[in-house]
């Protein structure tokens, strides 16, 4: 396979843990979930971010690594209806949905009889998306200790969320993420170029290209990631139609990667 | 797999080199243009504040006229007078307004051909040299819409605002946009402005 190419699918945007990125940020957050998941006195956790700043990738770290919790369940995108997902809950306690009945009350006191307080984690990416009612269920079960949540979403709504008068006053823990730095973006281009020994890709970037990335990407972990993918995409079809001009790290390569993925609008 | 074409792409990014150069010439036509504004208006007032003290002399030395019997006659000739006077200033002022005019019609018409932050901005700074606070104002959002990071048109456009007496937007302003971006500059401006409220 052409390294280029090769390249190109090292960055593309997925949850490939392999290319984890040890950034100040991600340790830092790493570190607080874990802390705040094997505490027996947080019931709600919340994760917060920008949109591409490496929440879910975070949250999937946590979901494969992290050996010692217990995930009930992992929802990357909470469209469900109460009734689904109290009965969901209630087969995770080792009982058949009670005839698929819908009483809140049976379901929760059959949930808070067969588990230990607190003992499952249950998942949330994109958890802004959650409905008034949704989130109401989520605070009971937090309150009666029945299960622990992880809620990641973008720091905005959180922010809103987290204001309403219900949330303020319970025990939880706020963890943010922030934008990666340039030394971290630089870094991990080296290490996940470095690790399919594409050493060659790795010493045709100079400073002025990083700080470019890092100008462009602001930081942000999924935009670094298209760029990067575009950028060798680019230069592997460059390479094939021998448009040399286009065929290597450059300004323009880098500028085109932009203008592919829409950082860049050209009127 | 790209969005794009690589030419689609070639083709996209030698234009975006064209608007780039289009954009810095912009940027370098309001550097050479703001000051000149400046000088030309400080140069103006300057002016007309030596014809001032010079007129408030030549009163001084008429103080003492002869005391004639045609003082009717001589309120006349001071009308007459400040007439001319007034007239002589009114060329001024049109000049000036003429030269800002023009200016302002460079940055409208380069506006128009490219519709950029720093076309838009520059528009906006124009205006609030020339203490035009509402159209700063129109200007500078159109500027923050283009490109949402930049400081500068919260700037202006907080200025502005507490130049009209709205210190509270001013501040809202300046605030929520330090909630999504570090400035130094915006920093500063909003502690001013809180100080002058406690004070």
């Amino acid at each position: 396979m052409n390294q280029f190419l090769e390249a190109k699918n090292l960055f593309k945007d997925d949850f490939d843990l392999e290319g984890y990125l040890d950034s100040f940020s991600f340790e830092h957050a790493k570190t607080e979930l874990l802390r705040s998941l094997n505490s027996p006195d947080i019931p709600l956790i919340f994760l917060l971010g920008n949109p591409g700043y490496g929440k879910s990738y975070l949250l999937k770290f946590i979901e494969q690594r992290a050996d010692a919790i217990k995930i009930a369940k992992f929802i990357s995108l909470p469209y469900f209806t109460e009734r689904e997902f109290l009965e969901n809950l209630v087969e995770i306690a080792g009982v058949q949905a009670i005839n698929k009945r819908y009483d809140l009350e049976v379901l929760m006191k059959t949930l808070k009889d067969r588990l230990n307080p607190l003992e499952y984690t249950i998942i949330i990416d994109e958890a802004q998306l959650l409905n008034h009612k949704q989130m109401e269920l989520i605070r009971i079960l937090s309150d009666m200790r029945i299960f622990k949540f992880l809620l990641a979403m973008h720091k905005k709504d959180g922010h809103k969320i987290l204001a309403k008068s219900h949330f303020k006053s319970r025990t939880n823990s706020v963890i943010y993420m922030e934008a990666l730095k340039k030394e971290e973006i630089e870094r991990y281009i080296t290490n996940r170029l470095l690790s399919r020994n594409l050493s060659n890709i790795v010493s045709a970037f100079d400073s002025s290209d990083i700080n470019f990335i890092y100008k462009i990407s602001q930081g942000n972990f999924r935009l670094m990631k298209k760029l990067l993918s575009a950028l060798f995409e680019i230069i592997d079809v460059a390479q094939q139609e021998n448009l040399k001009k286009y065929s290597k790290i450059r300004e323009a390569t880098l500028t085109m990667a932009a203008i592919d993925i829409g950082l860049i609008n050209v009127k | 797999m790209l969005n794009n074409d690589i030419h689609s792409l070639i083709r996209q990014y030698k234009k975006y080199k064209k608007q780039r150069r289009f954009d810095s010439i912009g940027r370098m036509i309001a550097w050479i243009l703001l000051p000149i504004v400046v000088v030309a208006t400080f140069l103006t007032f300057q002016n007309s504040d030596t014809k001032e003290r010079v007129e408030d002399i030549k009163p001084k030395v008429q103080e003492t006229p002869p005391i004639t019997e045609k003082k009717i006659e001589n309120t006349n000739e001071q009308i007459v007078e400040n007439q001319v006077q007034e007239e002589e200033k009114k060329p001024k002022e049109e000049e000036k307004k003429s030269v800002k005019d023009e200016n302002l019609q460079r940055l409208l018409s380069y506006y128009t051909k490219r519709k950029s932050y720093s076309s838009t901005i520059s528009i906006a700074s124009y205006y609030y040299s020339y203490r035009e606070y509402e159209n700063a104002i129109k200007w500078a959002i159109r500027a923050s819409k283009i490109n949402k990071n930049k400081d500068q048109p919260w700037i202006i456009y907080a200025k502005s605002k507490s130049a009209l007496g709205n210190d509270i937007i001013a501040k809202k302003a300046l605030e929520t946009y330090l909630k999504f971006n570090e400035s130094t500059e915006a920093e500063i401006l909003l502690k001013t402005l809180e100080n002058n409220t406690t004070k």
